[in-house]
């Protein structure tokens, strides 16, 4: 079990105000069995109002809108959650992630990738299919190379594969393709671990109807020092922020995270 | 009808007037030309017509259970009916509607049933539009101008009124309402249909829409009114899914609503139809909607389809392979007429690599015999010519499903030629239906 | 009654401008056609002068032919007629399919006077279209919002053009007080200073003197459209 405090800020710095912005966010802890939300607070500004939603992965959204004229938004999602792999509980994956997406599309090469991978020798042990994860895991974080700024928010599983590098996203939708061509069904999980910096991206797999979770950028399994903010079949299901609104701007968006464990008080 | 054709310069006249028009883009530019119109109508017999009905009506309730089911418990593919391939991976399911379930559990209101009829007299079902099947208000207008150029036709011969068409999509728009104002929502002026879209916003007494005058706020839809804003309980949508929501649906999309998912998910608007209805209408599920009839309803299906087979089933393929210059085959990855090819039109070349493309992957295509389709009579000065003509029928579904008395009959402009769409410069009939 | 779009309003309101414009351009080139058959040449260099619009032509003929009925000559009468139909084209259900069709019809003849040889008869016959279209709007239009609108639009673009051509003044003053009847009628709002201003004018208009100053307040009478 962990008790985590966690905080979570997005910045958009707009060139010139834009108005009528709509806006659906991804920031706050996703919940499951594994995951207690113990305390939650969301400030956005400028002042907005917004409703919280559910999407159809179970992720939390805050979905709202400014009409006014403004130059910068700010999204500051911060609280505490509890964490504790005892808590879980099966829970039958939708076979839409066993199917792959136009992000997580294999070409050749990639299906040549997760073959060499080999097969899950028995889909019904636990163990056979939990060694498998981390074989595949493993086997993606030795064939890339970590390199920011490399590949951008559209690059897919198989050109991230082709160029042999990119950063947790690409890690990630690699994993998944190879997942998924064994039968596996993967989810990406976009969140937050342990420390300060950006946001992390990784993969839960359906492990005999329990998903695990595996981190291909850091090479380990997910423990429970990692904090999901949204789940779903690749990134473009997961984004942090989507928004609409009018006005020809540049956009600068600043993120700033940290996750530090619970000291009472 | 011979009376009725004399008239066709003065019906002309009345279609010219009322600028019974659609639009379409050569080179970019946008013109709009008049639709042809032929006088000589399309007739259906009472009987007919009531096999026709029964038929269509079991059909898009099917259609229906079916949707509901992909989006909720997927009952049918746990019963091995349907592959799960077949629906998770066609491009219109949507996994922002999975466990969505829309106002009364109606997806698809409106429904376009394409039907060709054989030489022999059969008909078949050659595709299901449950997205955003236009072309009603075409032969919706064409008969009431009819009526006028020649009132003697209507009188001698028993037709099935169709001008009710307008308060039959009322009441399906009123039967899903959440509370307030219906719209119908246009991506604009510069839509091949926009004729459609303005003139049933008239007859259905609906406020015709656009982006902009629409807004979505703490998970309610208003209209933008000049003195005070009104909410919104039904919109009749006239742009396909892909657009209708930026911050669900593609991030470039300015036609569309955005936010307006968060209404719909809280159940507090309509959308006609409903999102994710692609995933009932592909041409891969296509092939399973006599088995969806069977399994929901429990009954055999009375329409049948053009004789279609799946390669992705080993004895389908080794048929397909053995017949393949005399199939058509459709590439399910592709959406409305694209990607159909007549095998025997290709060179050999062309047709060993898409035999090849098939054979690799069996689950992307799908192949169908020809249907030598019947030919109708269209009057020209010169005297009348045989065209291929196919028909669009128009299903609702409000508080039951029922079928619009009439509907689109299209024929290709050129003899011989099957395609009978209107951007390939065919034309029009209207369709009688005969009271007995 | 409902509340109404402002983007419906304004097209209501532009409607009318734009159906007023082309009635009395037609007016017009009806007596300019006429002298040029063999009085003196109508002076189309003042009307351009007036009317301040680029004088491109290149002799009376030419000015005929292309005022009239060049597409491409965004001044031109054609041009103006087919700005009142895309108005009017996206406010079907608002004014009525009855009602538009009058002005597609006119949109009609007019293409077909472009490639006739005696224009002036289809060009009455366009008259005729956009005079049916006015009544029957006017009863088609249940919402008075709307219909009011639509009156204010002809109001404004006829006050305009009088003080611009210096055309039909003796109805300057009646049009001044019809206009003042119908903007109590339409929600659109008004700009108080120039308002006033008209009102003040409106007894003793001196269009050739008050000019700028009246084109200036009936131009932007109305701030929302």
């Amino acid at each position: 079990m962990k008790l985590l405090d966690y905080s979570f800020s997005t910045t958009i710095d707009f060139s010139s105000p834009v108005r009528d912005h709509y806006f659906v966010l991804r920031c706050m802890p996703s919940p499951s069995h594994t995951l207690r939300v113990l305390a939650s607070n969301l400030v956005i500004e400028p002042e907005m109002r917004y409703v919280r939603q559910t999407d159809s992965y179970g992720n939390l959204m805050a979905v709202g809108r400014k009409a006014e004229e403004h130059a910068r938004i700010g999204y500051h999602s911060s609280g505490t959650v509890r964490i504790d792999f005892n808590w879980a509980q099966p829970d039958v994956p939708h076979p839409i992630f066993r199917h792959s997406t136009p992000l997580t599309e294999p070409d050749t090469a990639l299906f040549a990738f997760a073959d060499h991978l080999g097969t899950v020798e028995d889909p019904y042990d636990v163990n056979a299919v939990d060694n498998f994860c981390l074989h595949a895991m493993s086997g993606v974080h030795e064939t890339m190379v970590y390199a920011p700024g490399t590949t951008t928010i559209a690059t897919t599983a198989a050109e991230a594969f082709a160029a042999g590098r990119g950063v947790c996203q690409d890690f990630s939708h690699i994993l998944i393709a190879a997942l998924r061509q064994a039968g596996v069904a993967a989810r990406y999980v976009s969140g937050l671990a342990l420390g300060e910096g950006q946001t992390h991206a990784w993969v839960e797999a359906s492990v005999d109807n329990f998903w695990y979770g595996y981190d291909p950028t850091r090479n380990q399994a997910v423990d429970e020092t990692y904090i999901p903010l949204a789940r779903g079949r690749d990134w473009s299901d997961c984004p942090v922020e989507r928004g609409s609104f009018v006005g020809l701007v540049d956009q600068i968006q600043t993120v700033h995270m940290s996750v530090k464990e619970h000291v009472e008080q | 009808m011979e009376s009725l054709v004399s008239h066709t310069a003065r019906i002309n006249d009345q279609l010219a007037r009322y600028g019974v028009k659609f639009g379409i883009y050569k080179n970019g530019v946008f013109n709009e030309r008049l639709f042809p119109f032929d006088a000589i109508a399309r007739v259906i017999s009472a009987d007919e017509w009531r096999g026709l009905e029964r038929g269509l009506i079991q059909r898009v309730d099917a259609l229906n259970a079916f949707l509901k089911d992909v989006y909720g418990p997927q009952e049918i593919i746990h019963d091995g009916v349907v592959p799960e391939d077949f629906v998770l991976s066609s491009p219109g399911y949507l996994a922002s509607c999975i466990g969505l379930m829309p106002p009364k559990g109606i997806y698809s209101h409106i429904s376009g049933i394409d039907l060709v009829q054989s030489r022999e007299g059969e008909w078949f079902v050659l595709e299901d539009n449950l997205r955003v099947p236009s072309g009603a208000s075409y032969p919706l207008i064409a008969r009431a101008l009819c009526r006028r150029c020649s009132p003697d036709t209507y009188r001698q011969n028993d037709i099935v009124d169709n001008r009710g068409y307008g308060s039959m999509l009322r009441e399906v728009v009123d039967n899903v309402n959440c509370g307030g104002i219906n719209v119908i929502f246009t991506p604009g002026r510069y839509n091949a249909a926009y004729f459609e879209h303005s003139f049933l916003a008239e007859q259905t007494g609906a406020v015709l829409a656009e982006a902009g005058d629409l807004y979505v706020e703490n998970e309610y839809v208003y209209y933008r009114g000049f003195e005070k804003d009104q909410r919104v309980g039904a919109i009749y949508r006239r742009i396909s899914d892909e657009y209708l929501d930026p911050t669900t649906f593609l991030p470039e999309s300015v036609i569309g609503i955005p936010n307006v998912m968060s209404a719909y998910r809280a159940g507090n608007v309509a959308i006609i139809n409903a999102p994710g209805n692609g995933a009932a209408d592909d041409k891969g599920i296509y092939y399973f909607v006599p088995k969806m009839v069977e399994y929901y309803l429990g009954e055999k299906a009375l329409l049948q389809n053009a004789p279609t087979y799946l390669p992705f089933y080993p004895d389908d393929l080794a048929y397909v392979m053995d017949n393949f210059e005399r199939l058509v085959i459709k590439d399910t990855a592709e959406a409305g007429g694209y990607g159909v090819v007549f095998a025997s039109n290709m060179d050999s070349e062309a047709r060993e690599e898409l035999r090849q493309k098939v054979l690799t992957n069996p689950r992307r295509w799908i192949a169908q015999e020809i249907v030598d389709f019947t030919e109708l009579p269209v009057h020209l000065a010169e005297g009348d010519v045989l065209r291929k003509a196919d028909l669009r029928v128009f299903v609702l579904t409000g508080h039951e499903t029922s079928v619009w008395p009439s509907g689109l009959t299209r024929y290709s402009r050129e003899a011989g030629n099957a395609i009978v769409n209107s951007s390939q410069g065919g034309g029009f009939k209207d369709t009688w239906i005969l009271s007995h | 009654m409902d509340s109404i779009a402002l983007s419906k309003l304004d097209r209501l309101f532009w409607l009318g401008r734009y159906i007023e414009r082309t009635l009395i351009e037609i007016d017009i080139m009806q007596d300019a056609y006429d002298q040029s058959i063999d009085g003196p040449a109508f002076d189309y260099v003042e009307f351009c002068q007036r009317l301040e619009i680029p004088n491109a032509y290149e002799g009376v003929d030419d000015f005929i032919k292309k005022f009239l009925f060049d597409r491409k000559d965004p001044y031109s009468v054609i041009s103006n007629l087919n700005y009142a139909y895309d108005n009017a084209i996206v406010l079907r259900e608002s004014i009525s399919s009855a009602a538009l069709s009058y002005i597609q019809m006119a949109v009609n003849i007019m293409e077909a006077a472009a490639k006739g040889v005696a224009p002036m008869l289809e060009l009455q016959s366009v008259t005729d279209m956009l005079y049916a279209f006015r009544s029957c709007s006017d009863d088609s239009i249940l919402d008075m919002d709307s219909r009011y609108t639509l009156k204010c639009g002809y109001s404004v673009e006829r006050i305009d053009m009088y003080v611009r051509l210096g055309h039909h003044l003796e109805n300057l003053r009646r049009e001044f007080s019809r206009l003042n009847h119908r903007m109590q009628c339409t929600p659109l709002r008004r700009d108080g200073e120039k308002l006033m201003l008209l009102l003040g004018l409106a007894p003793n208009p001196d269009p050739e003197n008050n000019r700028k100053i009246l084109l200036e307040c009936i131009e932007g009478l109305f701030v929302d459209v």
